[in-house]
């Protein structure tokens, strides 16, 4: 098993936060393993595989935010892990709320960079509809 | 300055007996003087030993049975990355627990006190 590089973990994170500012579920499974677990709450199952994270992005992201503005810095680099802070702004359909989340996300990577166990930590702003 | 795993943990083992004690002898020596304790990304900040342990041993609804799990996970620099989960419970709904879990972030002075303290979690309440 060869260690990750902060490289890795930056390019990983890029691409996930690319992906969900577009909405686009298809990028999002390409930077998961095919069994990959990921929890969106530390208390829920994970869902897993390609199939499972898929339908969770189109439903989310892909059909009910917009205007996804998606940051992110990196807190560290293990063995064969990143961690990073991220923050995302967007608006929910149809709703027109806006919703800021903030959180911490710890992915696994594997050799060629995709992500076998994805967890995070985070909480929410709401406010009515943006003027 | 570069912190260790080793020192992260010990750090951990004397936060999360703080938890348990909340004694204020025990909370005091975990903070520098000017640090600041955010207890959530989008509420404000507790600044000052002073008040951090203040804050901490309020404790407006007394816990009990606690039990805590924790894992240093990644250092960097003087950046620390904690996993930790906390169950619980309080003395106005002492039939069930509360579960928290998260990651906790400790930056540290060379004193090895925490300086900055932010985190994350989860809350769920256990019938």
């Amino acid at each position: 098993m060869s260690a990750i590089t902060l490289r890795d973990f930056e390019d990983w994170l890029d691409k996930y936060g690319q992906a969900w500012e577009r909405g686009d579920a298809e990028r999002v499974i390409r930077l998961f393993t095919d069994d990959a677990n990921y929890y969106e709450t530390p208390f829920d199952k994970p869902m897993n595989g390609h199939e499972a994270i898929h339908r969770y992005w189109s439903e989310g992201a892909g059909q009910s935010q917009k205007d996804v503005q998606f940051s992110a810095q990196i807190l560290a680099v293990g063995e064969d892990f990143g961690i990073a802070r991220w923050q995302a702004k967007l608006v929910r359909v149809p709703s027109g709320k806006q919703v800021a989340l903030d959180g911490v996300l710890l992915a696994s990577l594997d050799e060629w960079g995709k992500c076998k166990v994805f967890r995070e930590w985070w909480h929410r702003i709401e406010r009515e509809e943006y003027m | 300055m570069e912190i260790t795993l080793d020192q992260l943990s010990e750090w951990l083992r004397r936060y999360f007996y703080a938890w348990v004690s909340n004694d204020p002898d025990d909370v005091s020596p975990l903070f520098a003087e000017d640090a600041v304790y955010f207890y959530g990304p989008f509420d404000a900040p507790t600044r000052g030993r002073d008040g951090i342990v203040k804050r901490w041993v309020a404790d407006p609804d007394k816990q009990f049975d606690i039990t805590s799990r924790y894992k240093a996970i990644a250092v960097n620099r003087n950046l620390g990355v904690a996993y930790w989960n906390v169950k619980f419970r309080t003395q106005s709904s002492d039939t069930q627990f509360n579960e928290l879990d998260g990651l906790l972030l400790v930056r540290f002075n060379s004193a090895m006190e925490c300086i900055e303290h932010k985190e994350w979690y989860s809350h769920r309440v256990i019938k």
